[in-house]
């Protein structure tokens, strides 16, 4: 007979509050219901409450992992109505900041997984790399989550100590290559855990319009850093790291392989970093009536904002669709007929954000 | 594939004459056939990025349907009548959530939908709960100064 075993909203396996209602028989899953909305904040209906400035603020709390990217595709989507065009020095600087906030998530990531997967000791190697991460994003904004950079027309702060920023982003492209990626592609227990395990092939990844690593690590060869490029990344150039497998190791190594191209990328944008002011001059720039949308790739995949302003200084619409709210949805297809034992892992690799999901 | 996808778009029953912007292809149809205009973005290998609900006169709403096919983004605008408009859940996966989070916050009916039920806030509250006015609209009615 099957039988339904609830894994949370509040459930030791999750990081944030989901509820996941697994039907077995034996101990091979078959059927998932998932329910989300734990989190709900009515960010959206408080942003259409509040000023553009305060909307930025307020935004950069849909997530506390990737907070920066909220923030700044709120502003590219305003700066898309108002016509401003930044100056270059912000466009390298909001470069920087979402590479950074990138390496944070993936290893914050790849720390949960490999502690998911049994691996006590790559938890710790890893964490201590992400310490790192959170060490350079406090010298650059003075927080370690939650970094307030953004402003319409720009960048609220200037990196001025790059030594301090290319030791750091080093020292975890050491850890990567030395330590991350080869126990992640040779050990025999991580290979156990994680090879042939809850594949996602690339028709039906297509058909949920998952995005973001999950995708790639499907074969589906998008990013939107290359396809609808912002910041510097035209001038910077994307390498996208895609894998055909589709399990819960190609999704590892994907987020491993991206960190290279993060370091690399700041890297760069570090030594051209153009000499110009780092916003506009006007601090509140009037947001004309209009309507835009503006995507950027966050670390789970494609963050998308449509904006729409009436002319007044708060705007009438504004919709915010994160990664989680289509990559959740295909842990369905990637559980059916897996073990139930492997359900905290499988969840866990899609990296999903339930605090985004909900808004 | 953007001049063919446009082409066919300006095709479909009930949409007007699609136009370009910075931010991708945007068309507005009121009386477009919603599910017509799924399948043929399905053929393209479009993917669905959003559903946006903007909440207007007389209880209806407006539907904005994101999709990006590669590099190139295309927005189309229609709107419900009686606050209903066809599901396109059949056709698309990802517009299951979409649909059940726009019924949820908008009280928008998705007719056809497989499984319409509340997605985000709990089934014992009212649907619609973002159907409040934003902008200046917002302003005026919460009587803040400065409305315009």
């Amino acid at each position: 007979m099957p039988y339904k075993i609830p894994i949370g909203p509040y459930h030791p396996a999750l990081e944030e509050p989901y509820k996941l209602t697994v039907a077995c028989k034996g101990e091979i899953v078959q059927g998932l219901d998932i329910e989300v909305g734990f989190a709900l904040r009515s960010i959206e209906l408080l942003a259409q409450q509040r000023n553009y400035i305060q909307g930025i603020v307020l935004v950069e709390h849909v997530c506390g992992i990737c907070s920066n990217v909220h923030a700044m595709t709120f502003a590219m989507a305003a700066e898309k109505i108002a016509g401003i065009l930044i100056p270059d020095r912000a466009r390298y600087i909001r470069t920087i900041m979402a590479e950074l906030e990138r390496l944070h998530s993936h290893l914050l990531w790849a720390g949960i997984g490999s502690l998911d997967i049994g691996y006590q000791t790559m938890f710790m190697e890893i964490y201590h790399l992400r310490e790192r991460v959170m060490d350079v994003l406090e010298a650059i904004s003075g927080n370690r989550v939650m970094y307030g950079m953004m402003c319409i027309g720009g960048v609220c702060r200037d990196i001025t100590d790059t030594e301090n920023i290319l030791s750091g982003v080093r020292e975890i492209q050491r850890g990567l290559e030395k330590d991350v990626i080869p126990v992640f592609t040779k050990d025999a227990t991580v290979k156990a855990r994680t090879a042939g395990i809850g594949v996602l092939s690339r028709e039906v990844a297509l058909t949920y319009g998952v995005v973001g690593p999950l995708a790639r690590a499907s074969g589906l060869a998008m990013d939107i850093r290359q396809d609808f490029p912002y910041a510097a990344y035209q001038e910077l150039g994307c390498k996208i790291v895609t894998l055909p497998e589709g399990d819960i190791q190609a999704r590892i190594m994907v987020r491993a392989l991206e960190m290279l191209e993060s370091v690399r990328l700041i890297e760069q944008a570090l030594e051209e970093l153009p000499n110009t002011p780092i916003r506009i001059d006007d601090p509140m720039p009037v947001i004309p009536q209009g309507e835009a949308t503006a995507r950027v790739e966050a670390p789970r995949g494609e963050v998308f904002y449509y904006l729409k302003s009436d002319g007044s200084d708060i705007p009438s619409r504004v919709k915010i669709r994160t990664p989680s709210f289509v990559n959740i949805p295909a842990i369905e297809a990637i559980s059916v007929g897996q073990y139930l034992a492997d359900m905290p892992l499988i969840q866990a690799s899609i990296d999903p954000c339930c605090s985004c999901t909900d808004r | 594939m953007n001049c063919e996808i446009e082409s066919r778009l300006n095709r479909l029953t009930g949409a007007e004459v699609a136009q370009n912007r910075p931010d991708g292809i945007w068309m507005d149809g009121a009386e477009l056939n919603v599910v017509a205009l799924a399948e043929l973005m399905k053929n393209a290998e479009a993917r669905l990025t959003a559903i946006t609900a903007i909440s207007i006169d007389n209880g209806e709403t407006e539907l904005i349907y994101h999709f990006a096919v590669g590099g190139e983004a295309i927005n189309v605008i229609t709107r419900t009548k009686a606050n209903a408009i066809p599901s396109i859940a059949n056709v698309y996966k990802a517009a299951n959530w979409a649909e059940r989070e726009n019924h949820d916050l908008f009280g928008v009916d998705f007719t056809g939908h497989p499984n319409l039920k509340r997605l985000i806030r709990p089934p014992q509250l009212a649907e619609g709960f973002f159907r409040q006015p934003g902008g200046a609209a917002g302003k005026a009615l919460r009587g803040e100064e400065n409305a315009l």
